[in-house]
C-alpha cells in the first residue's frame, strides 16, 4: 500500500474541495450572474420574510377610499381597483409567483428529462409511443389543456402546479431527447459500453451530465412562461383564488386600467420580467461554471 | 492454428429509409461478406479507401452496430450467438481504440474516471487503493504522468488523448484491441510515438490487433498480415511481405503506388497509377467485379462475371478474373 487510507481520503477532499473552489470562482468572476443572483436573493429573501417587511392584511384588505390611487409615500406603488396596496401584494404574491415558476420548471424538468433521455437513448418503438403521446398532448391548446386539468382536480395551487407541469413536459421531452440523440453517437458513448458499463451507468454518468449545458438554459428561460401561464389560469379563476395575491393575476386584473393607470401594469409586469431575467443570466453562468471544458 | 478472431462471411447493410411509411427503399452495402481471422499476438492491417467499410468492420466485430449476417467467433465463440452474460465477459477482452480523441473522452470526465471507467465496471480492482495504483500504472505505461490523472481530457493535447484511450483500452486487460485509424486524426510525429507504443504494448502482453488504417507505410510497420478491402470487400489478403512486394489485385497496385517515395532510387522505380472514374454507388452496385469500372486492365468478363475468392499460393488470396 503506497498510502493510509486517512491520507487517500483527505486527497480526495481536497481534490473535491478544490473542484468545488474553482466552479465558485468561475461563476463568481460572471457579472451578469452575480447580478441576477443578488437580484433574485432579494425576492426571495422577501418572499420568506413578507410577513417581517408587511403584513398580509395590507395586501388583502380592500379600502375604496383609496381606490386607484398612483405611488405616494403612503403607498409607494399605488393602490389596485380595490384600494389594495400594489407594494405588499408583490411582496406577498412572490411567495406564490416564485414557487409556481420554479416547483413547476424543476418537476418538468425532472419528468421530461428522464423521459427524454430514455427516448433518446433507448430510441425504438418506446421512442415513437412517447413521442405520439407528446403530439397529441402538444395538439391541445396549452391552457385549454391546463384548465381541463384543474376543472378535473379542483382549483388550488398544487393542482395548478400539476397543470402547468403536464402541458410542459412534452416540449422538455422533445428537447432533451435531441440532445441526448447527439450525445450517444459520440464515440465515449461506444467506448464505454465496450468497458462493461450497464445502460444505467451511461445514462447517468455520461449522457445526462453532457446533456446539462442545453437543459439549464431552457429551464432558466422557461421559468417566466410559467408563471405567465400560471397567471393566465389565475385570471380565469382557476388558479390563485382571489383575494390572495399573485404577480400573474396582478398583471391581468391590470390590463382594464392599462391606459389611467399604467403603474398597476408596471410593477407586477417588472417582478415577473426581472425574476426571470436574472434566473437567465443565472443559468446561464451556472452552466459555464459548470462546465469543465471553460476551467482553466 | 491458432485463431484469437475468426471472421466469416460478415455483412453490414445500412438501410435507407424512405416513403410514407419508411420502408426500406435501399441498402447500403457497407460491409458485404468480409472473412478473416487473426492468430493470438498478430496485427492484421485493414486498408482501403474512405467509405470502403473499414470502421464498420471494426464495430460490427465488436458489437457496437449489429450485423447484418455472418459469424463472429472470438477464441472460438460466437459473438452474436453467447448469451448476454457471456457477452459482456468477452467483451472485457476486446477494446478499441478510435479515430478522433476528441469525441472519444467524455469531456466531462477527469483522466482517472475514463481510465477507471472499466476496470470499475468489470469488478477488477477490490480496492480503492488497488485502483488507484492500477490507473497510475496504465498511465505510466501509455507515457503519461499520473499526477494529470484528476485533469480533464480538453486539458491534453491530441497526442496525449490518444494515450488516454489507449490506457482507457488496455484497463480490462484485453487480449484484442481493434484500432481504428488510431494515429490519422495524429501529427506525424506524434504518429511514430503513438505507433511505437502499440508495438510495445504487444511485445510485453502480447496483444492482437486489427489495425485499420488507410497509412500504407504504418501498416507496413506494424502488420503481419495485410487485407486490402475495396467497396464492402475483401479484394486481396496475404502476409505484410506478399502484398507490399508482389501485390496482385489492381486495386493493391494502385493503393500502393500513391505511397509517396522519398529517395531517388524508389521515385525513379515508382509508377504512379492514376485511377480514372468514380467509385460505384454502394446501394447500386455494379454485377461483375466491383473494381472494374476503374480498373485499367477491365475486359468484358470483369464487368459481367463476380470474380473468385481465389488462394495464389502460400495464403495470398486475390479477387480478380486476371493474373499478373
Amino acid at each position: 500500500m503506497k498510502d493510509t487510507n486517512k491520507e487517500r481520503l483527505a486527497r480526495k477532499r481536497r481534490r473535491r474541495r478544490e473542484h468545488a473552489r474553482e466552479t465558485f470562482r468561475l461563476f463568481r468572476k460572471n457579472k451578469a450572474a452575480m447580478f441576477g443572483c443578488a437580484v433574485l436573493l432579494i425576492f426571495i429573501l422577501a418572499a420568506i420574510f413578507a410577513d417581517v417587511i408587511v403584513p398580509y392584511e395590507e395586501a388583502i384588505s380592500q379600502n375604496s377610499s383609496v381606490r386607484l390611487s398612483g405611488p405616494s409615500a403612503e403607498h409607494i406603488f399605488g393602490t389596485d381597483k380595490y384600494g389594495r396596496d400594489v407594494f405588499a401584494r408583490i411582496i406577498h404574491g412572490s411567495r406564490r409567483s416564485l414557487s409556481l415558476g420554479v416547483g413547476t420548471t424543476l418537476l418538468s424538468v425532472c419528468i421530461g428529462g428522464l423521459i427524454g433521455a430514455c427516448c433518446g437513448f433507448y430510441g425504438g418503438k418506446f421512442d415513437t409511443v412517447v413521442m405520439r403521446i407528446c403530439d397529441i398532448i402538444m395538439c391541445i391548446p396549452a391552457l385549454l389543456f391546463a384548465l381541463a386539468v384543474v376543472a378535473a382536480l379542483g382549483a388550488s395551487m398544487l393542482n395548478l402546479i400539476l397543470a402547468i407541469t403536464i402541458i410542459s413536459v412534452p416540449s422538455y421531452i422533445r428537447i432533451i431527447r435531441s440532445v441526448i440523440i447527439s450525445i450517444v453517437e459520440q464515440d465515449y458513448i461506444y467506448a464505454a459500453r465496450l468497458c462493461g458499463s450497464s445502460n444505467r451507468s451511461i445514462i447517468f454518468h455520461h449522457v445526462l451530465p453532457n446533456a446539462m449545458g442545453p437543459i439549464i438554459v431552457q429551464a432558466s428561460m422557461n421559468v417566466a412562461s410559467m408563471m405567465l401561464t400560471a397567471a393566465g389560469l389565475s385570471f380565469i379563476g382557476m388558479g390563485v383564488q382571489q383575494p390572495a395575491p399573485e404577480w400573474g393575476a396582478m398583471l391581468n386584473e391590470a390590463r382594464d386600467f392599462m391606459t389611467n393607470q399604467p403603474y398597476l401594469l408596471l410593477f407586477p409586469g417588472a417582478a415577473i420580467s426581472l425574476s426571470a431575467l436574472c434566473l437567465n443570466l443565472v443559468g446561464d453562468g451556472l452552466r459555464d461554471a459548470l462546465d469543465p471544458r471553460l476551467k482553466a | 492454428m491458432n485463431k484469437l478472431l475468426e471472421v466469416k462471411n460478415l455483412k453490414k447493410y445500412f438501410p435507407i429509409k424512405g416513403g410514407f411509411a419508411g420502408k426500406t427503399i435501399a441498402e447500403v452495402k457497407a460491409v458485404d461478406g468480409v472473412s478473416f481471422s487473426i492468430e493470438h499476438g498478430k496485427v492484421l492491417g485493414l486498408v482501403g479507401e474512405s467509405g470502403c467499410g473499414k470502421s464498420t468492420v471494426g464495430r460490427v466485430i465488436l458489437g457496437l452496430n449489429p450485423k447484418t449476417d455472418g459469424t463472429v467467433l472470438f477464441d472460438g465463440e460466437d459473438l452474436y450467438a453467447v448469451s448476454k452474460e457471456r457477452l459482456r465477459e468477452l467483451r472485457r477482452r476486446m477494446q478499441m481504440v478510435f479515430q478522433d480523441p476528441f469525441s472519444s473522452l467524455d469531456p466531462r470526465m477527469t483522466v482517472f474516471d475514463i481510465i477507471s471507467e472499466g476496470i470499475k465496471a468489470y469488478g477488477l480492482c477490490g480496492s480503492q487503493d488497488e485502483l488507484e495504483n492500477r490507473v497510475e500504472d496504465l498511465m505510466t505505461r501509455c507515457g503519461l504522468f499520473p499526477d494529470q490523472a484528476y485533469r480533464y481530457a480538453h486539458q491534453f493535447s491530441g497526442g496525449q488523448r490518444q494515450r488516454i484511450c489507449i490506457a482507457r483500452a488496455l484497463a480490462t486487460n484485453p487480449d484484442f484491441i481493434v484500432l481504428d485509424e488510431a494515429v490519422s486524426a495524429l501529427d506525424v510525429s506524434i504518429q511514430a510515438q503513438i505507433i511505437n507504443l502499440l508495438k510495445d504494448l504487444q511485445d510485453s502482453i502480447g496483444l492482437t490487433y486489427l489495425f485499420i488504417s488507410h497509412d500504407l507505410n504504418i501498416v507496413q510497420f506494424i502488420s503481419d498480415e495485410v487485407a486490402v478491402m475495396y467497396l464492402g470487400e475483401i479484394v486481396e489478403y496475404g502476409t505484410k511481405q506478399q502484398i507490399f512486394d508482389h501485390p496482385m489485385h489492381p486495386y493493391s497496385v494502385a493503393l500502393l503506388s500513391a505511397v509517396p517515395a522519398f529517395t531517388k532510387e524508389e521515385k525513379a522505380k515508382k509508377q504512379r497509377i492514376i485511377l480514372e472514374g468514380d467509385l460505384p454507388s454502394p446501394y447500386d452496385l455494379p454485377e461483375g467485379c466491383r473494381f472494374a469500372g476503374r480498373c485499367p486492365y477491365s475486359d468484358e468478363t470483369c464487368s459481367a462475371v463476380k470474380p473468385e475468392w481465389t488462394d495464389r499460393g502460400d495464403g495470398h488470396f486475390c479477387r480478380c478474373h486476371k493474373k499478373f
